[in-house]
């Protein structure tokens, strides 16, 4: 029942209905041409530059509909800038941008682009989003524990070129300790619980917020609250659990598999002997307040009917609360006694108290469901295949619209995190074009990066938003704030830095569990946000503000005394024009303009000397909205 | 989660902006754009605005000790001597009659006339994480929503814009979970102050004045240029973000941070560790015009030697707390300022095998003192063991409605969500009426 997969035009819809036939048939057409030529083993899928021309085609017809000018194609030195940063995460060198600049191949742009979607930069920087679309949603902060190692778990698999669909499926299938297993980082953000791991994969891997269905019908959606339910059915029997010592204290977590006898829950009957084994767990794992009772509200959602039932065979005072002497006294169970537990509940909204109902796992865009009681990684993997199957169109797109609002500042849809299916698309026919081909490359997303930067619309100028909500977008790219990491490596290589070394070694966390503060990860903590935040909406703050305006360490590193790199290029140049030239080329990678020249010949003649002069100048650029902007 | 309700859609999807969006579009469109109408924002936006100005004339202001961990009842303010849950601990008398809290409050309990006691809180999170949370917000932790917490709601619904000081500051703590701006963005964010009696981290001025001056006209220059090449807004917002800091660098009431200008005695009185002075510095941001400060105490989580531990802690904490709220009223500035006191959950009634104390968030207590609070009283109480709330149990939204209520903002006003929920400043709850009878 793939009722959903059309997708909604927003008011301005583009191409007709056949034209858009025509350009997908071409997607596939670039797939054959491909294979058929069977060049550059790197290459899978489509041609990137066939796809992005085709999505081109449809953003420019629909523009030209509206009437709406393109904004002009932009310079070299500001092509490199841009590709260094959205590919590979860091500035360019100046050595790099001046060869650039005088190359004179015609095809340097595209093969920049894949020098740098070959670098270890893509990898990271990449890895580094996910990190933060993942770990900004975390409701605890023992996160802390595997964000760097699921960073690098990410990084191994974009560099070894793994498709979104396995990886996303081995985000949702992980099990073992979160120490050593990065890939555990999204069921350790959110701590086991099945609810918010559900939101999250829906969240994440198709741009679907299906847990506002979670208490009532969506509100906005065509989603029931069964829908959310039966999602939230794949999960219940994922555990995040702590790791001890030898000698009981807590190293860690891990995540396991909780399973109970599939035979028991067929109805054959629990052993005796485990259900009594099961319940003497019951108390010491649920009894949150610790009072040696457990109460029904201190049981979650799926175990409460478990609960119900053990309350009703066991509680002798009739408190409605269980001991573990209660659980001890009670009679076992007769054989052939059905288990429940280890089971998606949906709890009564009218009453409460009530258990609720029991809900098996399918998943809500096709229906597609793993059968009844089977296991836990049965139930996952499920869900992994029914991700990735051809026939959801929202796992493709979802990727293809985060991407392209990271590199051209606005998803097709926004925020790229709550897309559909009632929402409004800009440019449908060009996200479906782009969808496709990153489906037909095996969901490669260096293929989808590729093709991205070899659109025209990628390579146009800035443009200010539109005040108009409904103006179509993309005839020029809007400018986002840098990344926190890119930032930090920017200052690094504008200033000639090494923060390791200037800010101290590396301190160890809150309560020595965690890994290690590094200088990296603190600056994190300043001027980190969560990638899936609209752009326009994600702004600077004053501490952040504090720190590039006036920082002990920054404002050393700015000197003209000193080992400092302001030293060293006043020392080789005499001639003042050089050392701004070479001050631009490293802070914004490209040369001043005239006028900006202008300003500064004349800043230079108010001032006393011409160390303080070029202070205030790098001071300026360092602080420059432009520095922390990717465009 | 199941308690969150969604009103029907006040905004229509389809036209939905982000916040920031919305403000610039308006104010680039003109107030006729449809969007506007659609929002019903106006009206919104403007009762809000007009609510703010009465309380900012007010100068009301909240400053939250608060106890990292999860302090025990039995060894603060409901101290059980006559039962075995009570352990070692005794109780003194305070200076109103009938109230005895714990041996090692001195100084608090002379001041009891000023402090109301809740000793009937009850919830049932036990997860430092989720706990710190929920009582920072009001709200439980969910994957999808972050919440702002109360001092980011303050800053935004009564924060006097007039001032150069952040609105919301936290001192000592350690980034705890949950005390963030939220969805309201990172304007509201807590400003971090590490340790009370140094400067916050880089507000030291690196250069003189007139250069900071100088280099701030050069900036504006050179983003001017980055400006007319399509990043207008962006410049805009990021001037504004650069200009409120540079202003707190350059301002005077940056002295609200220097400790040193306080009298010895008085900075003794506080108590010269990390809280004593963390307790006189929010007293100083208050008086400058900061709406919220929170000041933390760590090391509450006492599973072992709970006895000494917490002893050692309140040799501290008394003395910040009790001479805070005689600073306050000595300057006349305690019925505006509301002094709360609280950590995320109680302990234990059973002490365990390491002389310790676990986890207990059935039963937990908190202080309150000022911000119209009727000091002198005691709501609420436990059972003798302290297993249960015998009367009168308060739960945390209850507790934030009053918070609100000392404050003057009204919890049922609604924020939007990034998704465009409307959820209100607290998750229901009624006000304890009987704080401020």
């Amino acid at each position: 029942m793939w009722v959903l997969s059309g997708l909604r035009r927003g008011r301005s819809g583009s191409l007709t209905r056949r034209a858009a036939a025509v350009a997908l048939a071409a997607v596939s057409t670039g797939v054959s041409a491909v294979k058929a030529r069977g060049t550059e083993a790197s290459v899978s899928g489509p041609d990137p530059a066939v796809v992005a021309a085709l999505a081109d085609d449809a953003i420019e017809a629909a523009l030209a509909k509206e009437k709406v000018e393109l904004a002009a194609a932009i310079p070299d030195e500001q092509f490199l800038r841009r590709v260094s940063f959205d590919i590979a995460g860091v500035p360019p060198s100046v050595g790099a941008l001046t060869r650039f600049v005088l190359d004179p191949g015609s095809d340097k742009r595209s093969a920049r682009v894949a020098e740098l979607v070959d670098s270890p930069g893509f990898a990271r920087r990449w890895a580094r989003y996910w990190r933060d679309a993942i770990g900004y949603r975390t409701q605890d902060r023992r996160f802390q524990i595997v964000r760097r190692g699921l960073e690098d778990w990410l990084a191994e698999q974009f560099a070894a070129r793994r498709g979104w669909d396995d990886i996303a499926g081995d985000l949702i299938t992980a099990t073992g300790d979160v120490r050593e297993n990065g890939q555990t980082g999204l069921i350790m953000a959110q701590m086991g619980e099945p609810d918010q791991i559900a939101a999250e994969v829906s969240r994440l891997f198709l741009g679907i917020q299906i847990q506002c269905a979670q208490c009532h019908d969506h509100p906005y959606d065509k989603w029931k609250r069964e829908n959310f339910h039966e999602l939230a059915a794949f999960f219940p029997r994922v555990r995040v659990r702590p790791v001890r010592d030898s000698e009981g204290r807590q190293r860690g977590f891990e995540v396991v598999s909780m399973n109970v006898p599939t035979s028991a829950l067929r109805g054959a009957g629990m052993s005796a002997g485990r259900m009594l084994e099961y319940r003497g767990r019951f108390v010491r794992r649920y009894d949150r307040n610790r009072d040696g009772r457990v109460g029904r509200s201190e049981v979650p959602g799926p175990q409460q009917r478990f609960f119900d039932r053990l309350l009703r065979g066991a509680d002798s005072d009739g408190d409605k609360m269980l001991t573990a002497q209660e659980i001890e006294r009670m009679p076992a169970p007769s054989q052939g006694r059905r288990g429940r537990q280890g089971e998606h509940f949906m709890g009564d909204l009218e009453n409460p108290a009530e258990r609720g109902e029991l809900i098996h796992p399918s998943f809500f865009l096709d229906g597609r469901s793993p059968g009844e009681f089977v296991e836990d990684i049965e139930r996952r993997k499920a869900l992994a295949a029914y991700l990735r199957a051809k026939e959801n169109v929202w796992f493709a797109r979802s990727m293809v619209n985060r991407v392209w609002k990271e590199m051209i500042g606005r998803g097709f849809v926004e925020p790229v995190d709550d897309m559909g299916p009632e929402r409004d698309v800009s440019h449908p026919d060009a996200l479906e074009i782009l969808a496709r081909g990153f489906r037909e490359s095996g969901y490669r997303v260096d293929w989808l990066v590729r093709a991205v930067a070899a659109t025209r619309a990628y390579q146009r100028q800035s443009v200010e938003p539109s005040p108009l909500p409904d103006a179509l977008p993309f005839a020029g790219v809007e400018a986002s704030r840098l990344p926190a990491d890119s930032i930090y490596d920017a200052l690094e290589v504008a200033l000639d830095l090494d923060f390791p070394r200037t800010a101290g070694r590396p301190r160890r966390g809150q309560g020595g569990r965690y890994r290690g503060v590094t200088p990296r990860s603190a600056f994190g903590q300043v001027f980190g946000y969560d990638p899936s935040t609209p752009s326009e909406e994600i702004v600077g703050s004053v501490p952040q503000a504090l720190f590039l305006m006036n920082s002990p360490v920054l404002d050393r590193a700015m000197l003209a005394r000193g080992d400092t790199l302001l030293r060293r290029l006043l020392e080789s140049h005499d001639e003042d024009a050089a050392v701004v030239d070479e001050l631009y080329l490293r802070i914004l990678s490209r040369e001043p303009s005239d006028r900006e020249l202008k300003l500064f010949t004349e800043y230079r003649a108010e001032v006393e000397s011409r160390d303080a002069a070029f202070e205030d100048l790098l001071w300026s650029l360092v602080n420059s909205t432009e520095f922390q902007m990717n465009r | 989660m199941s308690t969150l309700h969604l009103v029907d859609a006040r905004v229509d999807r389809g036209t939905l902006l982000g916040r920031r969006a919305f403000l610039r579009r308006s104010a680039g469109a003109g107030a006729t754009l449809g969007a506007a109408a659609t929002f019903g924002a106006q009206g919104w936006l403007g009762r809000i605005g007009l609510h703010a100005e009465e309380l900012r004339k007010q100068g009301r202001a909240c400053i939250v000790l608060w106890m990292q961990g999860g302090p025990s009842q039995f060894e603060t303010f409901d101290p059980k001597p006559e039962h075995e849950s009570g352990g070692p601990t005794k109780a003194i008398a305070t200076a109103v009659g009938g109230i005895r809290i714990a041996g090692s409050w001195p100084r608090v309990a002379s001041r009891m006339k000023d402090i109301a006691l809740i000793r009937s809180m009850t919830n049932s999170e036990g997860n430092h994480q989720r706990a710190t949370y929920q009582l920072h917000t009001g709200y439980e932790p969910t994957a999808t929503v972050k919440h702002p917490s109360l001092g980011a709601i303050a800053s935004k619904e009564i924060g006097d814009a007039t001032i150069d000081l952040p609105h919301f500051v936290a001192v000592g703590g350690r980034g705890l979970q949950g005390i963030s701006g939220g969805f309201l963005g990172v304007d509201h964010d807590p400003f971090l102050v590490s340790r009370a009696g140094r400067p916050p981290s880089n507000t030291a001025l690196t250069v003189s004045r007139a250069r900071l001056e100088r280099r701030a006209g050069l900036l504006a220059r050179l983003d001017a240029e980055y400006g007319a090449r399509g990043g207008k807004g962006r410049v805009e917002d990021h001037q504004a973000v650069f200009g409120k800091a540079r202003q707190m660098v350059l301002s005077s009431q940056l002295r609200a941070f220097d400790l040193d200008r306080e009298p010895d005695r008085l900075r003794d009185a506080y108590g010269r560790d990390g809280f004593g002075q963390g307790c006189l510095l929010a007293r100083r941001l208050v008086e400058s015009g900061v709406t919220f400060v929170e000041v933390a105490s760590n090391g509450w989580d006492t599973h072992q030697d709970n006895f000494e531990r917490t002893n050692a802690l309140a040799g501290s904490v008394d003395s910040g707390f009790a001479q805070l709220v005689a600073d306050l009223r000595d300057r006349g500035r305690l019925e505006t300022t509301l002094v709360l006191w609280m950590g995320e959950f109680g302990r234990t009634p059973r002490i365990n095998g390491r002389g310790g104390r676990d986890h207990y968030p059935r039963v937990f207590n908190v202080a309150l003192a000022g911000g119209g609070v009727r000091g002198g009283q005691v709501i609420g109480s436990s059972t003798e063991d302290g297993r249960a709330v015998k009367d009168r149990p308060v739960e945390v939204p209850d507790l934030f409605c009053s918070i609100c209520h000392s404050l003057g903002i009204d919890p049922r006003s609604e924020n939007f969500s990034p998704l465009g929920r409307p959820l209100e400043v607290v998750d229901g709850g009624k006000v304890v009426s009987e704080l401020f009878a």
